[in-house]
């Protein structure tokens, strides 16, 4: 059996031995990032940590010096005006945690950082990944605590926060305090009834009745002025705005009942209807609050992929003839600038080369998987990753200029004209309204008529009977257990509207590179060649890993997985664009691209496919075939979805030789290939107006985020970049394309269920209507069946939460 | 019956004193984070102390390099 981490839970790869002493007993680990983590937690006395943790903690990482470094700027005064609160003693911010796994992690990181001398108060919210730091600024840096967090495998950065957040908070404050009020006195008002209710059966002394009623009109006062106030806001902006929503019949309902009731008290006539105001009020409190925390909490995740962490660029200068590098933000840079990118690092502006040559990965701008050459003369953009070599550029654009900003601008612009389905809720509301009011009225008139004194009390029961409670509870109820259904399998639904327009997408269409493609190469193939049988093809792995190791070539990464820390590697060179060379257990090999390595042409006619090959000496070892291999996934979402009718198109940034490879496999309906970002969105509009499609966007580079604007759902892919996944409107957190399937699933059930939800609704109102109408219904009765109606409704959504059987075929 | 002209009251001031600490509750966030407050109470209280013993001991040692 492999021995797993015991800090994150990874395999050990073989010939890494390194153990810590966990609550006396040895603990094996698998690098040495979580080594120096898990040492940190132990050397503070935090091991209670591992005892109550409920899930593995990320996965450790070094900080190298220049991470350090770069977050040094975070103390510059200028860039934390964005981001920090500032009094006379003393300076507080709020930092999102990436890696929170479980609330232990909460406690960790306070227990941590609470030993800081400087820092005053720290308070870390599990739920919401956030820590609130605040700190005496001459005593301690930002950076510093950063880093002290960092020390124990978190990582922490400023964020720009929605303005409509701190107002969310207060709001959720509010909403809580309104339904802790509604809920007690509820409870109250719903006794007295019973006693209410005794007396209507056997009789009551006439002063006994009226003091209990007024005691109900006194706890149901808090009720009615408190508790219901979203709804008369909520009714008053929707009749402003000369529409009719949910909010407008229930606030005619709570204000006329309520009235009507204290009337009735008061004058000594008449029936009291406090028990259903109270109840009502609190029911549809917590449909109401159940919605706006979903959406609240998704405002949240939302801001926490906007981080604030500057791109820093190290800027060149000659000071009297000798050459200094300064590090600066990249906002700071100007034209001309002469920029230094070292290997692995994100360019920081769009310039031109001047010395040196690389290769460059632009997959987040273009899709294009597989790196560049660049040298002297060629443009570089910002937001690119830098392969093996040094370069120097000088700048062209200042950011803002940059084509990085200029495709996130495009996506903000075509967020604001996004196509948009009318909220079911909302249409039946209108028409639901019209009914009871004409109804109310026709009672009214009616009763007036025939029995002139009962006429008022009669049209009040109508009012009362068909409150719409269970009806504007159908569709909250059933959207927010399908997101928390969704939620735990790691799907985050981040618009409200999402789920009702998923079931009636015709068209899906799928970006390549990192989607449909894992995004990440992986080696298909090994073709050993040695007569050597010491060379079996995990040796071959190992050596191959041991050189690899020091690349940052996107080829180079599906080797790490084969590293064997018993290897001992030496002398390690490398050659941009073409290879490794170096001494691994003091025999020399090279291993990089057949044309670099291998002389003889009839052999490299043989490998040209190849995508390395590894040599001892001048001798062939091995030939490795990598590929940016298909999700497996992605074949059974294809056919599942043709089986549905749904129409599937992919939309790649790369050439149409890598999408042929892709499409043999897969068979998508239509594949398009070398499409720019703007001729995405143009293809999507064009679906969109002439072919009459509801259009899902599926991606996850920054290239796709104007389309996501331009389609009617968009979901990105939880490896994709942050910039994606802000603009999306569904996040894969779990990175799985299968989820699609389940998303899919769950939004129709979503649907039945809602229709269900309002059959019933409407079928118990149009039972009680022409009974209330007749005026056979009395308070408790309408109580019992509205009561009845409202938990059917609320039991029918939570069957969204249970996980079906067929779901994990 | 009268014993409610008495009794009700009583009900009503224990409600009141209720949704008086329930504001409080609110007020002192405790209802922000729900995951941690839950955990909090598996922690010893001991261990936050040991912390910050170990913190006071890490100073010293710091303070007597400084002053040799």
């Amino acid at each position: 059996m492999k021995t797993t981490c015991y800090h994150c839970g990874e395999i050990v790869p073989p010939g890494f031995n390194l153990s810590l002493i966990i609550e006396k007993s040895e603990q094996s680990m698998c690098c040495i990032g979580c080594h120096s983590v898990a040492q940190t937690i132990v050397d503070n006395g935090l091991e209670e940590y591992y005892r109550f943790r409920t899930a593995h903690a990320q996965k450790g990482e070094q900080l190298i010096p220049e991470q350090l470094q770069h977050n040094k700027l975070l103390d510059d005064s200028a860039l934390q005006d964005e981001f920090t609160y500032q009094t006379d003693e003393f300076k507080e911010t709020i930092l999102t945690v990436d890696g929170i796994s479980c609330a232990a992690c909460a406690w960790l990181i306070e227990m941590q950082l609470s030993k800081v001398s400087g820092l005053l108060s720290i308070n870390v919210n599990a739920t919401t990944q956030r820590a609130t730091l605040r700190w005496i600024d001459n005593k301690i840096q930002l950076s510093e605590l950063i880093n002290h967090i960092a020390d124990i495998g978190y990582q922490a950065l400023p964020f720009k926060a929605s303005t409509a957040e701190e107002l969310n908070k207060a709001q959720s404050k509010n909403y809580i305090r309104r339904l802790g009020i509604s809920g007690i006195l509820m409870m109250q008002v719903m006794m007295i009834a019973f006693g209410l209710y005794f007396g209507a059966f056997s009789g009551m002394a006439e002063h006994n009745l009226i003091y209990l009623r007024y005691t109900s009109l006194f706890l149901t006062i808090p009720i009615i002025t408190y508790g219901a106030q979203p709804f008369y806001k909520g009714a008053i902006n929707a009749i402003k705005a000369k529409r009719l929503s949910m909010d407008v019949p229930v606030t005619i309902a709570i204000s006329l009942a309520f009235s009507a009731s204290a009337w009735a008290t008061v004058t000594q006539q008449g029936e009291v209807y406090f028990e259903s105001v109270a109840m009502f009020t609190f029911l549809l409190l917590i449909g109401k609050f159940l919605e706006f925390r979903a959406r609240s909490r998704a405002a949240e995740v939302s801001a926490n992929l906007l981080k604030l962490m500057p791109m820093t660029a190290t800027k060149l200068i000659y000071q009297e003839g000798v050459q200094k590098q300064v590090l600066l933000p990249a906002k700071k840079l100007s034209q001309q600038d002469i920029v230094l990118v070292k290997p692995g690092e994100v360019v920081p502006a769009d310039g031109i080369i001047i010395t040196g040559s690389s290769q460059l990965n632009e997959a987040m701008l273009s899709g294009e998987q597989l790196p560049l050459n660049k040298s002297v003369g060629d443009k570089v953009f910002a937001g690119t990753i830098n392969g093996d070599g040094n370069i120097n550029f000088e700048v062209k654009h200042a950011s803002e200029h940059s084509f990085l900003s200029q495709l996130i601008r495009l996506s903000e612009s075509s967020q604001a004209h996004r196509p948009k389905l009318a909220k079911l809720s909302d249409k039946i509301a209108q028409y639901f309204v019209a009914v009871i009011l004409l109804t109310a009225i026709a009672t009214a008139f009616y009763w007036q008529q025939h029995l002139p004194e009962e006429a008022f009390w009669i049209t009040l029961s109508v009012l009362v009977a068909t409150c719409p409670c269970a009806l504007s509870l159908a569709t909250p109820t059933a959207l927010t257990c399908a997101t928390t259904r969704l939620n735990r399998e790691g799907i985050m639904i981040k618009s409200a509207h999402a789920m009702e327009t998923l079931p009636k997408v015709t068209t899906i269409a799928f970006d390549k590179t990192g989607t449909l493609t894992s995004g990440d190469f992986s080696i298909i193939e090994t073709q050993l060649f040695s007569d050597d049988p010491t060379y079996t093809q995990q040796h071959v792995l190992a050596i191959a890993a041991s050189l690899e190791s020091y690349s940052e070539h996107p080829l180079a990464k599906p080797f790490r997985q084969f590293r064997d820390y018993s290897y001992n590697t030496q002398q390690v060179e490398i050659k941009s664009g073409s290879g490794i060379s170096g001494k691994v257990n003091d025999k020399t090999y090279r291993i990089g691209k057949p044309s670099w390595l291998l002389t003889e042409s009839g052999m490299l006619e043989q490998l040209k496919k190849s995508s390395c090959v590894l040599l001892e000496d001048n001798k062939l070892i091995a030939a490795f075939y990598l590929a940016d291999e298909i999700r497996i996934d992605a074949l059974s979402l294809i056919t599942n979805l043709k089986q549905k009718n749904i129409h599937t198109l992919m939309l790649s940034g790369d050439n149409a030789a890598g999408c042929e490879k892709v499409q043999t496999i897969l068979n998508v309906d239509e594949v398009h290939s070398a499409l720019t970002a703007a001729n995405k969105m143009t293809l999507i509009k064009h679906k969109q107006e002439h072919e009459n499609t509801t259009v899902m966007m599926i991606g996850d580079g920054v290239n796709d985020t104007p389309v996501f604007g331009a389609s009617h759902v968009s979901i990105a892919m939880g490896g994709g970049t942050d910039v994606a996944k802000s603009g999306a409107d569904i996040i894969l957190l779990n990175n799985r394309l299968k989820s699609v399937t389940t998303l899919t699933d769950v939004a129709a059930k979503t649907r039945r269920i809602v229709w269900q939800n309002y059959c019933w609704a409407f079928g118990y109102n149009a039972i009680v209507l022409p009974l209330s109408v007749a005026g056979y219904i009395t308070p408790y009765m309408a109580v019992i069946g509205m009561s009845a109606s409202s938990i059917l409704v609320i039991t029918n959504s939570l069957r969204l939460l249970k996980k079906q059987s067929t779901a994990t075929r | 019956m009268s014993i409610i002209y008495v009794l009700i009251p009583i009900a009503i001031l224990l409600t009141a004193l209720g949704i008086y600490f329930f504001f409080w509750a609110v007020k002192t966030e405790q209802f922000d984070d729900l995951e941690k407050q839950g955990m909090s109470i598996l922690f010893d209280e001991s261990s936050i102390d040991n912390a910050k013993k170990l913190a006071n001991t890490d100073d010293k040692l710091i303070n007597k390099t400084d002053t040799p």
